[in-house]
Order: structure tokens, then C-alpha cells, then sequence
């Protein structure tokens, strides 16, 4: 009965089934379509820290925050430029000294895989230089070489500015001094807020809020002047207005045995894990991790420690308070001469910050003190603008085999000018989770040689500098290879 | 003391002057104007009567009448000025010449009196006061004006007494050619009357033509002439018909008026001339209706035959057209004159009789409670859009400012598209509406794009109206169908979103589905229409103009005619409805040539033409419309409701409407979902237009529903018709009230665009010609923006926050897609200097909007975009409203600038790579081009490289290259005054030309189908009541036995 037709012979039924059905389709389209989020690759932003530039990159700033150049400075700078590319590229080294200081520019040419060292001092006698290298013509990598009070720390300088800098294994005890470098290379005044962690709290310094940082110029800010006699300290920098790069630099007088000079680029920000491939478990050093959440709810962390040659230790579980710092000694449960690998995962709460503090002392070859993060990317290719900072200095480079296969890993040392023909290590087979390690002192790698680490597969490197002093840090990664 | 006798001005030499009475075919009046001439107080008066070829020989008459006139005999007929050169070209030795009509009767003392004022206000040429010659109480010109169309104006009411209130010595625009007194050297230099510009216009042209020399023309009123105006007696071959006064004074407008002044003048005159000849066509004088039109059409084709004359004009002009606006009119005085002057009386009561009619047959639609709902709407609408009217639309999306029209005329016959870097793509022609619209309103552009706005709801709701009025017959259900429509959230939302192309689509859409139904010859449709595909082909042609996407409403359509012809049957009638659709997009192509040409573009950059939207919206809230700050939430489901009830409601034929109605509203919303479903990030439209489908079908049902529950309603049982009628009825009360809400915010909750914000960058111009990027989402940008993926769009605009001549951007051309490479090459942190990047093309200002506008709704955000400029060494950010991330670029250079040789800065010309290039390359502190000498140096131009390009300095054209590999460079090795021009506007004319033609051949030829549709049924309707009129007036209600009847 349903389907009598209407007078012009158009049956109710079926119209208002295919009106039904039509819209019932539609629906369903709607439903099932894909996410419309497109895949773009944002590889600058998709890790924290610098990355090497892509070969078609057209222009590439790096930025280094912390250094001095003028004589007694707490930290002299020189910059370490590599360059990646089988040919010629152009480097411009900008020192910026204020915000109606006229810059100083230098302009060096750099051959396949030749490694440039400019002292800054060699340029301008300054305070508080903040160092811009643009590299033009192809990838390459820029670190700074920092000495001072008996030590050496070398870095990767920054690929970008950021709002947001973190860092965590600081400390204003007695013998210590901390100090903040926030470098504006932007063409507007940054206002930047900074707070600190200590072991139960969160300190906001009223000094240290809304700090002018004026377009191109560089601030330092001494810590200990601010929070006194903390054991712990993490710093968190956020900039309200405009962009920054910050770098923290800790000096030890030896008054507790410590002596030494460490730096550290800031992590832009907190994650859930975080990999450290440099545990030196020789005698004569103290190694330890700080854990800070900057969140406002608390978080779990398993740190796991890998020794080589063994299996892995029983993880230990931590828990972090909000808006607090905890700190893991590792001397204590890390055999003596065993090297390790670290590896920090939050499995609950809110992301974190991971860094890691060493101390050399009597009997290690050398003395000093160094920080490093730990990684939170991986990649199959490492890059290091320089291995041994000089020909008496060692250097250890380690990388971790972070896939769930055998990797094989290869060392190269480029030499300036030989682009085809790199020293290379023999290729070493790694296990899943093991590290395959580097000492430069046994295969004769050369200071002004461009160290790449390469493997079939994700891995993570760091390198450890043991000379004139002791510097820590992870490498730059390759995403494009 | 004694009173001194004025000394009479010309004493005892008088000038001598002859007097020239041009005849032809002459009635009793010529012996009468002859005579009149005899007696004349002037002493140094000849009179020579010139016959322009009567068919009678006139000698004996002149003689009886005037013996001392010499006569003048000339074969054929040269018309009046040419008669009158002809004559004077044998006189000799006069001061003035008095140029008469032969039925101009002079007091005695006129020529002397005209003399003495030619000497005391040295005037060159003077009239007399003209009285009508029958009751010379009434006064019919003392001289006269034009308007900026040439059309004349005496000032004086029909039938006015003179009362000597206009008796005032006084310069006037031009004096009639009945009588007029002229300076003899002045009339030698001029070249005497232009022949050409007869009938009618020989006095305007030789005046206006004096005008430009520098003399006065003056109006003695003091010298009086009584005029017979004898057309009306002379027999039919001489008299003038309206197309051929129209021709000779539009001759005269295009020969008078400077270059400059005619660029705005002719589409000013162009589009006056069109809405004129559709209020003639209200009247009775409809063959008349396009003399004017015509005119301008005729002597545009003909330009040729004005050339000399213009020629000779413009030489001795010594004044600018500006100098004689004084002596013109306003635009009061000539909508003025169609209603007092020229057979006035008839054209009001045609527009009476018309009036009443309209008034009586609107009365009766009024009387029905669904019209009344209408005019409600209609009366909220203009309430709701009060703050448009009060503060103009505010600039968001394709919602831009709309400059002024000669600024709209310039780039529209400007051989350069000023969008992007520029190209030479055709301007669009949505540009000349403007400037029509712009030009009707005199130059009112910003009223004009508020009735634009505003007048999309009214047109809107009344398309729907006449859609199922044709459909269905009802008024209440046509009535229910467009409130359905108006109240539907889709214009409100599109006037909040800034989109104003989805806008007029929502205009035109019912009517390009009535037309494309006619086309279909669908059974049972009510009323006819003539020429339904050329409505449709210039239909689409307008929509086409404002929104090339919606240029495939009629296709959209005409498929879902086809799809529901499954189950509705009429096969036939749908396929020729998507035929006639698809000649109809074929032939508005056509008709929006040659920029419709850039379509072929369209495969490389859809963006270009409106396909670069990727909605992220939820089907449910599409459903209702919903894609605004404007909308009723869940209660906007009630239309969609209404819509359903009628599938309950409806049966027979009107069940197949309704079911054609559905489907087409499926359809739209498959617009929008389908694109993104079939093919992730696939671009599509703004999903307000494919909404304006879905609300036209979802509206034309619910009208329907409303027929069907009337017809329901009369019978007494009560069963589910019923009941779905009262959801219907629930429905589209439920919609109205997200409306009703709406109402009051006056703008439709549209937000401040960024323009206040952005209004410090008009102190910048000081320091050149610059541009604004802007960056982001292609939904928050304002303008047609060019897409670099999925998340990445710019637009740009110039000098500031952009204007309408920015709309619908032509396609991008490689150079543009260099942007495209700096701005992906700064988000993969592949540039520190995207400044440097952006200098050579005048970039000075960056602009991410995460919002459409203050305060407006959030886009979404494009990754990586936002830190890849905070990381950028050259751009500095500035303060900003909350919404906007606003950035200077450092490095930026000004569009027009100059490096000069002795900078350490090396322009690199050539085939060079543009991003490495400009990536070394410090631009910043050129100094720009302007009318201030420069260089030598190598002169920039941030337009693409164009080989139409040139530079021109001390006379010299520069060399030019290519510099960065995609602007322009030109060397100069001097220092001088540089200029920068683009060759092809001849060409670019010439084609605007030719579409305007087009488009008046369409029109007319459309517009004539329709006069000439059988109207017997509304005829007899009209004649009827206008009897019944006439009968009431022929009632003598003073008459006793009247109202003893009553």
C-alpha cells in the first residue's frame, strides 16, 4: 500500500529512500574520511636541538650563545666550522654586541670537509659577544670550542631561536658559579621570564622576570646571584615576547674537589625520553643525571643504565614531583673502568628534562667537569665538527644501537679537500641496545678532521672529549640521510 | 547736479552683425521671425536667410517679408550647422554673427542689447531669454547647463512664468542655437559649427568647444526671443528622432572631454544609459529606451568619425575640464529631468499606471501571511545590516575595500594585473561591475559594496520566491521557500567569513535554477520565459565574475535534476537542463572573455579560481549550516526538519520538486564533504557555496511542505499529513531563530577586519611603494591566496591592508611560485634570510593571521610557520592586535627602487637562481623611485620579469634585464627622472571593448526576448483595472445624485 504512486506517478517510497540513502552515503564519507592533516616534513622543528642542514638549504644560521673573548673571560671562544659538502661553501661569522653596536663580520671560505676554527677573539675583544655563523652554499655544522679556568667544553651551537630553553643538572653550591647567556640575534627585543627548580620548589627570582634582552646583543645572567647554596638547580627560560638562545655555563673553583668549566646548549623542551650515550666508568670519575619536570603534576622515570660487555642493570624507578629536580648519582651502582649507556623513559606523568654532569678528577687522565643532555631523537648519520680538540686530547665517540636489530657503524674522518677518500674505522657490528665506541687516540684521528658516524639503521652518538680538560655532548643528526 | 545720460556702450560705430536665419520646409512662423529682425534698434544689422534645401523656393517670402534680407539658396540639406558655415563662409567683414532658428522672434532691442553685453563681460558668444511664442508669460530657457553626460538642463520648470527671476547677466554652460550671438573671429577659429553634430547638438558643441578656448558664453536676459520649438509642425523628414539627438550629444561628450575624463566618463555614461533605458521601459516610451544606449554604443564602434573633431577641440583647449564642473550639473538634475522634462506628462502617467499596478498586484501578494513574513525579513535584514550601511562592510576575506571607480577603471584597463607580482593576465571582469555599480552611484564605491551585501538577502529570498512560484503556483509556499532561504545561516555566515563570491551566489542561485528548469522544459512549470539559456548564459556570466566556481551552479544543479530523475521520471527534461547548463557555463565563458581565458590556468593553480579551501567542519554542523559565528545551534536543524516534513507531505508533481529539491541540496553538501573524503587534502570550495545549493533545495521543499500542509489543512481529517505539517511549520520557526539573534548584532557578526590595525603602514609610503605578504591558513587570508601546500598559503597586497583590485588573483605565474620556494624554504629551516628572500619583491611587511579578523574565528594553524619566522635574522616582529603575528622585513628594498653604482651592493641580473641569489644580495637602504631624479645606478622594479616592461629616463629607454631571476632591472648611467611603464593597454582597450559589446549585445538581446514575451493574460488584467481607475475618475463626486445613489 505503501508504494502507491502519487497522481504524476512518483512513488513517496523510493524518493524518500534515495534521499536516505544518499545522505546515509554521505555520512559515511564523512566518517570515514582520512585525516586531512597533512604529511609535511617540519624536520627543523620535529627534534630538539641542531640538525645538519639539508643539501639544498640556501642559507643556514647557527647561533652561539656563551663565550667570551677578552683576556681573563670566564669562557674564550673559539668557533669550530664544518662543512659536509663535497665542495666549497661560505661561512659568515657575525659577532653581535648590542643593539646599536655595528656588527662584525668576517666572511671564510671553507673547502669540502674542511673544518675552519675562528677565534672570536681574533675578531673583537669583547664581553658579551653573541655569534652568528650563515653558512651558503651547502650543509654544514657549527660548535664552539669554550676554555676556561683550567677547562674545555665543546658544543653544538643552535640552529634556532626558541621561546622555551631548559636545562637541568645546575647547582649553586659553595666553589660554583652558574651563569645563564640568553642571546637575542633577532632584529627584535626579546623579554624573556626566568625560573628555577630546586629540589622541592620552583624559585621566580622577582630580578629574573621580564629581563630585557635587546635585538642583537647577549645577556649574561649569574645564577648564584640570584638562587643561593642550591645543591639542584634547573633553569627554565621563557621568552614573552621575541626569541632567544641560551646556553648555561657551570665553573667549579676546586673548592669541593670540582674544578673545572662546563656548557650546555639548552633542550628546547621536556620529553619522554631521553638517551645518553657517554657513561665513563674509568676511576677518578663521578658521573650523575638530573631529572627535572617543569610540569605542574608529578612523573615516573625509569632510568636504565647499560654496561657494556654485560647485561643491563635492574631499571630504577624515580618518581618526580612537580616543579622539581631530582638527581641520580651512577658512580654508586656502575662498576669502576665499565663504560655505560643511559636511558631515561617517563612511563607516567608529565615529560621531562634529562642532563647529564660529570666530574674528572685524580686518578683520570684529566680534570674538569661536563655537562651533556641526553638525545630524544634518533638517526642513522652523526655529525661532529671536530673529535680531538688537539693532538694530546682523546676523544671517545659512542654510539647506540637504539633499533631492535643488529646495526653496523661506521666512523669517517674527513680531511679538507678529500671528499672522496675519508679515513674510515673498520664497520662494527652493534647489537640491539649495545654501543659501539670510538677512541680516537687508538685509530689516529687528526683534531682538524670532520668526524661522521653512520649506521644502517637509528642510532644515537655522543662524544666525550678528554684533553686540556673534559667536555661531553651529544653529535648533530643527519635527518636527511 | 544733473543726471548724466548713460553713454551708450557701442556709440555711434556699431560692430557690424549679420544675422543668419537657417530654414528649411518653413511654416507661417519664418515670415513672422523675419519681420521681427526689420525692426531691430540696432543700426548695423544685415540678415541673410539661408534655405537648407526646401522644397519650395523661398525667395518670394523673404522678400515679402524682409526686403533687405539677401537669401541664400543651398542644395540638399547640410543641416543646420553646416547650412549656417556654409552661408558664413561668404560674409565678410562682421564683428558678430546672430545665428537664428526661423522661428525665433526677436524684441527690437535684442541684437542690441546681446552686442552691448558681448562688449561689457567680453563674452564670446551670448543668447537671449526664450519665452514660448504663443503666452510669452512663460519662460522656456535663459541659457543653459549640462550634466557630466551631456545631457541639457535649462533650470526651468515646465510651463514656469517669467517673473524676471532668472534675469541675471550670468555665464552659462552654452546658449540654444535659436538664437545665438557669437563673435565672428571666435567662430573662425572654432571652424564654425561641427556638421556632425547634427540634429540637436550644433549649440552645445560650439559652445563647450569655446568653453575649452578660454571665452565666456553668457545669457543676456534683458534681449528676449520668443520661440515657436516647431518641430512638432515641420513634416516627419525633418525631424529628429531620439536616436539621433542621443548620437550627436553623445559625439559631443566624447569630443569635448579630455582622455583622462573620459576614462571614467564612458562607463559612467555606459551604465546610466542602461539603467535609463530600463526606467523608459516603464513607461510607455519603450522604443526610446535605448537611444541613449545606443548612442553610446554607436559612437564607441564609430570613434573613428570623432577623431578629427576631437582633434580640433582639444587644440585649443586652455582650460581643464575640472574649471567648467561649476557650469555643469550634479547628478540630482538629470534623474530630475526624466521626470519634468520630455514628454513628461506621459512618462508619468505611464509610471503612474505602471505604479498603481505594481502597487495593486503588490497589495494582493501582501495580503497573504507568508509575504507579510517576507517583508518582515526584508525589514530585519536592513536592521540587521545597519552597521554595514553606518560603517561600511569591514575588510575580511574577499570582503576588500572597493577603491575608488577611477581607480577600478584604471586597472581595469591597465595591461598589468596587480595581483601577486603581477602578470599580464586580462583583469576580471567582475572589476568593470564594480566600476558600473561604482559609476551608477556616483563613485559611492563603499555604498555600493553595502548594497552589493546587503541586496544578496533581498535577491536572494526573492529568487526563491519566484522559483517555487513557478514551480508550484502558491504564493505561501513560495513565501515560506525564500524566508526559508533568507533565514538559512548561509548568507550570514558568508558575510562573516568575509566571502563575499559565495554571497552573490546566493543571490543569483534560485534564478540560475529557474532557468536552467526552463531550459529543461520540465512539465507543469508556470509561466514561460523567452530566451531562458541566454538568461542562463549571462546568469552565469555574472556569477562567473564575482565567483568563478559558482560559474557551475547551473551544472551542480542540472546533475541533481538528473540524479533524482531516477525516481521522478522526466528524463528528458533533465538531460536538456544539464545540456542547456553546460552551453550555459560554455557561453558565459564566453561572455567573460578574454579574462575567462586564464581558466586554462586553472589545472596548475585551482586556487586561483577558488578551489584552495580544505574545511575541516563536522557533517552535522554543514547540515544546518553552521559554518559561522552566525547559526540557531541545534535548532538550525529546524529548516532541514521543514525540508523533511515536505517527502511526508508532498505528492504528484509536486512530490518530484520536492524530491529534485532534496537531491540538488545533497548535492551541495557533497560540494563541500565529497572533495576531502574521496581524495585526502583535496581543495575544494568554501563550503558556503556548495551550502548555497543545500539551502535552496532544503528551503524550495520546506516551500513546498508549506503548499502541501495548506492543501492538507483543508480537509477535516487529521492524520500524518497533518502532523508533518506542523514540523514543517515548527521547523521553519525554530530556524528563524538563529536569524532573529543574529539580527541584532548589525553586522551579522562579522569581525574588524585587520585594516585599522594595519592603517600605520600609510606613514610608510613615504618611503616607498611596498608590499604585505601574508601567510597562514587560506581560509584566515584575506584576498584569493596562492597555495604553497596543503597548510600554506599567501596572498599579497600592496601599499597596505589590499583593495578590491586584488580580487580574484590572477593565476600564479612562475615568478610568483618563487614566494611559494622562500616561504617553504624558511619553514624547513633551510633560510635564515626569507627578508632578503622577499626584498626584491617589495615585501616590506609579513603578516600571519591566526584569525579571519579581530576578534574573529580561529583558523588553523600552519606548522612550523609561525617559529620558521621568529627565526628569520632580517624580519623584526611588530606590536599587533591579538590574532595577528605581524612582521617588518629589514632587508626589504621599495617596489620601485634604486642601487646606486657607487653601493657596495651588486644587483644579480641574468639567468640566476632567485633564492640563492637574493639570499646574498643586502637590499636594505636602496631609496626609491619617485619623481625625484636618481642614480646612476640599476633601477629595480618588484614586478615579474616582463619583456612589456620598460623604464624611461631623459627620454631614453633604459636597458632591462632580469634581476634575481624574476624581477625586473633596468640600467641607468645617469642621474635623472626615471619612469616605469608596461606596453599592450592599446590592446588591453581594445578587448575591453570588445566584451563590453558582447555583454550589450547579450543584454539587449535578452532583454528584448523578455519585452516581447506574450503578456495578454497581464495585460487584460492591467487594462481592466485601469478602467476600473478611470471609471472611479470619471465619477463627479460633487455631483448630488452620486452619492443619493450610493
Amino acid at each position: 500500500m505503501s508504494r502507491r504512486p502519487t497522481r504524476a506517478g512518483v512513488h513517496r517510497i523510493p524518493v524518500v529512500v534515495v534521499v536516505a540513502v544518499l545522505l546515509a552515503g554521505l555520512v559515511a564519507l564523512d566518517r570515514g574520511r582520512s585525516s586531512t592533516s597533512p604529511t609535511i616534513a617540519h624536520r627543523a622543528s620535529a627534534v630538539d636541538g641542531p640538525t645538519v642542514p639539508s643539501e639544498d638549504a640556501v642559507s643556514v644560521a647557527w647561533f652561539c650563545s656563551e663565550g667570551t673573548s677578552f683576556e681573563g673571560g670566564r669562557a674564550d671562544e673559539t668557533i669550530l666550522i664544518a662543512n659536509l659538502a663535497p665542495h666549497e661553501i661560505t661561512a659568515t661569522v657575525t659577532v653581535m654586541l648590542g643593539a646599536t653596536e655595528p656588527f662584525v663580520v668576517v666572511r671564510r671560505r671553507l673547502e669540502a670537509f674542511e673544518q675552519k676554527r675562528v677565534p672570536v677573539s681574533e675578531l673583537v675583544v669583547a664581553e658579551q659577544p653573541g655569534v652568528v655563523v650563515e653558512v651558503l652554499g651547502g650543509p654544514a655544522i657549527v660548535e664552539h670550542e669554550l676554555r676556561g679556568n683550567g677547562d674545555v667544553a665543546v658544543s653544538p651551537c643552535a640552529r634556532a631561536g626558541s621561546r622555551d630553553w631548559y636545562f637541568a643538572s645546575g647547582t649553586t653550591v659553595r666553589g660554583a658559579q652558574e651563569w645563564l647567556t640568553l642571546f637575542n640575534p633577532f632584529g627584535q627585543d626579546a623579554i624573556v621570564d626566568v625560573s628555577f627548580l630546586t629540589a622541592t620548589r620552583r624559585e621566580v627570582p622577582g630580578a629574573t622576570q621580564s629581563l630585557p634582552v635587546p635585538r642583537h646583543s647577549r645577556v649574561s645572567l649569574a645564577v648564584d646571584l640570584q638562587v643561593l647554596r642550591e645543591e639542584r638547580l634547573a633553569i627554565e627560560v621563557h621568552a614573552t615576547i621575541g626569541r632567544i638562545v641560551a646556553d648555561r655555563t657551570l665553573i667549579f673553583d676546586g673548592t669541593d674537589t670540582r674544578r673545572g668549566l662546563a656548557v650546555s646548549l639548552g633542550a628546547n623542551s621536556p620529553a619522554t625520553r631521553w638517551r645518553l650515550p657517554i657513561g665513563d666508568g674509568q676511576p677518578g670519575t663521578a658521573q650523575s643525571i638530573s631529572i627535572a619536570n617543569f610540569a605542574l603534576h608529578p612523573s615516573t622515570v625509569d632510568v636504565s643504565v647499560t654496561l657494556d660487555g654485560e647485561s643491563a642493570l635492574d631499571p630504577v624507578q624515580i618518581d618526580v614531583n612537580a616543579a622539581s629536580v631530582v638527581r641520580v648519582e651512577l658512580g654508586d651502582r656502575v662498576p669502576v673502568a665499565t663504560s655505560y649507556t643511559i636511558d631515561v623513559r617517563v612511563t607516567d606523568g608529565a615529560p621531562v628534562v634529562v642532563e647529564a654532569f660529570g666530574t674528572w678528577a685524580v686518578p683520570a687522565p684529566v680534570t674538569g667537569v661536563a655537562t651533556t643532555f641526553g638525545s630524544v631523537s634518533t638517526a642513522k648519520r652523526w655529525t661532529f665538527a671536530v673529535g680531538r680538540i688537539d693532538d694530546e686530547a682523546d676523544a671517545v665517540f659512542s654510539a647506540i644501537n637504539v633499533s631492535n636489530r643488529p646495526l653496523t657503524v661506521e666512523l669517517y674522518a674527513y680531511t679538507a679537500g678529500d671528499p672522496d677518500s675519508p679515513f674510515s674505522t673498520p664497520a662494527r657490528a652493534v647489537a640491539p641496545g649495545e654501543r659501539a665506541e670510538f677512541r680516537f687516540s687508538e685509530i689516529g684521528i687528526l683534531p682538524n678532521q670532520v668526524i661522521v658516524i653512520q649506521a644502517d639503521g637509528p642510532i644515537v652518538v655522543g662524544r666525550l672529549i678528554l684533553g686540556s680538560g673534559a667536555s661531553m655532548s651529544p653529535g648533530v643528526p643527519d635527518l636527511n640521510f | 547736479m544733473s543726471t548724466a545720460e548713460p553713454t551708450p556702450i557701442l556709440g555711434d560705430a556699431a560692430p557690424p552683425v549679420v544675422v543668419v536665419v537657417v530654414t528649411r520646409n518653413p511654416g507661417p512662423f519664418l515670415e513672422e521671425a523675419l519681420a521681427a529682425l526689420g525692426t531691430q534698434d540696432y543700426p548695423a544689422l544685415s540678415v541673410l536667410v539661408v534655405d537648407a534645401g526646401s522644397a519650395a523656393d523661398l525667395t518670394a517670402r523673404v522678400g515679402a517679408a524682409l526686403p533687405s534680407a539677401f537669401m541664400r539658396r543651398l542644395p540638399g540639406s547640410p543641416g543646420f550647422g553646416g547650412a549656417a558655415n556654409e552661408a558664413l563662409a561668404a560674409v565678410q567683414g562682421a564683428s558678430f554673427f546672430l545665428v537664428c532658428h526661423d522661428d525665433v522672434v526677436l524684441d527690437p532691442t535684442a541684437v542690441r542689447v546681446m552686442v552691448e553685453e558681448a562688449f561689457r563681460s567680453n563674452a564670446a558668444i551670448i543668447g537671449p531669454k526664450l519665452v514660448d511664442a504663443d503666452n510669452p508669460e512663460v519662460i522656456l530657457e535663459v541659457g543653459r547647463a549640462i550634466d557630466r553626460l551631456g545631457g541639457s538642463h535649462t533650470g526651468i520648470e515646465p510651463g514656469e512664468i517669467d517673473q524676471e527671476q532668472h534675469d541675471a547677466v550670468r555665464d552659462v554652460f552654452y546658449v540654444s542655437s535659436a538664437a545665438m550671438l557669437v563673435r565672428a573671429d571666435l567662430f573662425d577659429e572654432l571652424g564654425g559649427f561641427d556638421p556632425d553634430t547634427f540634429p540637436g547638438s550644433e549649440d552645445l558643441d560650439i559652445c563647450w568647444r569655446a568653453r575649452l578656448a578660454g571665452a565666456r558664453v553668457m545669457v543676456a536676459p534683458d534681449a528676449r526671443a520668443r520661440h515657436s520649438e516647431a518641430q512638432g509642425d515641420r513634416a516627419a523628414g525633418d525631424k529628429a528622432t531620439r536616436r539621433e539627438l542621443a548620437r550627436s550629444r553623445v559625439r559631443v561628450v566624447l569630443t569635448a572631454y579630455s582622455g583622462s575624463t573620459l576614462v571614467h566618463i564612458v562607463p559612467l555614461g555606459l551604465a546610466v544609459s542602461i539603467v535609463e533605458a530600463f526606467a523608459f521601459a516603464l513607461t510607455r516610451r519603450r522604443a526610446g529606451a535605448f537611444a541613449d544606449l545606443g548612442a553610446w554604443v554607436w559612437n564607441l564602434l564609430h570613434f573613428g568619425r570623432i577623431r578629427a573633431a576631437r582633434r580640433r577641440a582639444q587644440a585649443l583647449r586652455s582650460v581643464r575640464d575640472s574649471e567648467l564642473h561649476e557650469l555643469q550639473v550634479g547628478a540630482g538634475a538629470r534623474a530630475g529631468a526624466f521626470l519634468t522634462q520630455h514628454h513628461a506628462d506621459e512618462k508619468m502617467r505611464s509610471l503612474g499606471d505602471r505604479g498603481r499596478d505594481m502597487v495593486e498586484a503588490l497589495t494582493d501578494i501582501l495580503r497573504h501571511p507568508a509575504a507579510i513574513a517576507l517583508a518582515a525579513y526584508f525589514v530585519l535584514v536592513l536592521f540587521g545590516s545597519r552597521s554595514l550601511f553606518s560603517s561600511g562592510v569591514p575588510e575580511v576575506g574577499t570582503m576588500a575595500r572597493w577603491p575608488g571607480v577611477g581607480d577600478l577603471a584604471g586597472e581595469l584597463t591597465s595591461a598589468w594585473r596587480h595581483t601577486g607580482l603581477g602578470s599580464t593576465t586580462a583583469p576580471p571582469p567582475l572589476l568593470g561591475m564594480m566600476t558600473g555599480l561604482g559609476t551608477v552611484l556616483f563613485g559611492a564605491t563603499g555604498f555600493a559594496q553595502t548594497l552589493v551585501v546587503f541586496g544578496a538577502f533581498v535577491l536572494g529570498a526573492l529568487g526563491a520566491f519566484r522559483l517555487v512560484r513557478a514551480l508550484d503556483g502558491g504564493i505561501g509556499g513560495a513565501g515560506m521557500a525564500a524566508l526559508a532561504y533568507g533565514l538559512s545561516a548561509v548568507p550570514r555566515n558568508s558575510v562573516a567569513n568575509g566571502r563575499l563570491g559565495p554571497l552573490v551566489l546566493f543571490a543569483l542561485a534560485p534564478f540560475v535554477a529557474l532557468l536552467v528548469i526552463r531550459c529543461g522544459r520540465f512539465p507543469g512549470l508556470i509561466g514561460t520565459s523567452r530566451r531562458p539559456l541566454l538568461g542562463l548564459a549571462l546568469a552565469t556570466a555574472v556569477i562567473g565574475a564575482w565567483y568563478p566556481p559558482g560559474a557551475l551552479a547551473g551544472v551542480a544543479i542540472a546533475v541533481g535534476l538528473v540524479i533524482a530523475a531516477l525516481v521522478t521520471g522526466a528524463v528528458g527534461a533533465s538531460l536538456r537542463a544539464l545540456g542547456a547548463a553546460l552551453a550555459g557555463v560554455a557561453a558565459g565563458l564566453v561572455l567573460l572573455v578574454p579574462w575567462s581565458a586564464s581558466l586554462l590556468d586553472a589545472p596548475h593553480d585551482s586556487a586561483a579560481f577558488g578551489f584552495g579551501f580544505r574545511p575541516e567542519l563536522d557533517l552535522a554542523k554543514l547540515l544546518h549550516f553552521e559554518t559561522g559565528p552566525n547559526g540557531a545551534g541545534m535548532a538550525g536543524w529546524g529548516l532541514v526538519a521543514a525540508a523533511v516534513a515536505a517527502l511526508l507531505l508532498a505528492s504528484g508533481p509536486r512530490l518530484a520538486w520536492v524530491a529534485r529539491a532534496w537531491i540538488v541540496a545533497i548535492v551541495g553538501y557533497a560540494i563541500v564533504v565529497l572533495p576531502a573524503s574521496l581524495i585526502p587534502d583535496s581543495p575544494t570550495v568554501v563550503p558556503e557555496a556548495g551550502l548555497v545549493l543545500a539551502a535552496m533545495g532544503v528551503a524550495v521543499a520546506a516551500g513546498l511542505a508549506f503548499t502541501a500542509f495548506g492543501e492538507h489543512l483543508a480537509r477535516a481529517r487529521v492524520g500524518r499529513p497533518q502532523a508533518a505539517g506542523a514540523v514543517a511549520v515548527v521547523g521553519l520557526v525554530l530556524g528563524s531563530f538563529g536569524f532573529l539573534g543574529d539580527v541584532f548584532d548589525g553586522r551579522w557578526r562579522t569581525p574588524d577586519g585587520w585594516a585599522p590595525t594595519l592603517s600605520f603602514t600609510q606613514d610608510a609610503l613615504d618611503q616607498g611603494e611596498f608590499r604585505i605578504l601574508w601567510i597562514g591558513d587560506a581560509a584566515m587570508l584575506p584576498m584569493d591566496p596562492v597555495e604553497v601546500d596543503a597548510r600554506l598559503s599567501w596572498s599579497m597586497t600592496r601599499n597596505g591592508p589590499g583593495d578590491a583590485l586584488e580580487l580574484l588573483r590572477a593565476p600564479a605565474t612562475d615568478q610568483d611560485r618563487v614566494i611559494d620556494q622562500a616561504l617553504l624554504a624558511a619553514r624547513a629551516g633551510q633560510t635564515s634570510r626569507l627578508g632578503r628572500m622577499l626584498a626584491p619583491a617589495g615585501v616590506r611587511y609579513l603578516a600571519l593571521p591566526l584569525r579571519n579578523g579581530i576578534g574573529g574565528e580561529r583558523g588553523r594553524v600552519s606548522p612550523g610557520v609561525s617559529s620558521a619566522l621568529g627565526n628569520q635574522l632580517d624580519l623584526a616582529r611588530l606590536g599587533s592586535e591579538p590574532g595577528l603575528v605581524l612582521y617588518e622585513n629589514l632587508s626589504w628594498a621599495p617596489a620601485q627602487a634604486v642601487v646606486a653604482d657607487d653601493a657596495t651592493v651588486e644587483v644579480p641580473v641574468g639567468d640566476v637562481d632567485p633564492l640563492q641569489s637574493s639570499d646574498r644580495t643586502e637590499l636594505a637602504g636602496t631609496t626609491p623611485v619617485g619623481s625625484e631624479p636618481v642614480g646612476p645606478g640599476t633601477l629595480l622594479l618588484a614586478e615579474a620579469y616582463d619583456d612589456g616592461w620598460s623604464a624611461t629616463a631623459a627620454g631614453n629607454e633604459l636597458p632591462h634585464e632580469r634581476a634575481f631571476g624574476f624581477t625586473n632591472a633596468f640600467t641607468l648611467d645617469k642621474r635623472t627622472v626615471a619612469s616605469f611603464s608596461h606596453s599592450g593597454k592599446a590592446q588591453r582597450l581594445g578587448l575591453l571593448v570588445f566584451e563590453l559589446g558582447l555583454w550589450v549585445v547579450a543584454v539587449v538581446w535578452w532583454f528584448r526576448g523578455r519585452s516581447k514575451q506574450p503578456k495578454v493574460r497581464v495585460q487584460s488584467v492591467r487594462e481592466e483595472r485601469r478602467v476600473r481607475r478611470l471609471a472611479i475618475e470619471d465619477v463627479d463626486y460633487s455631483d448630488d445624485a452620486f452619492w443619493e445613489n450610493k
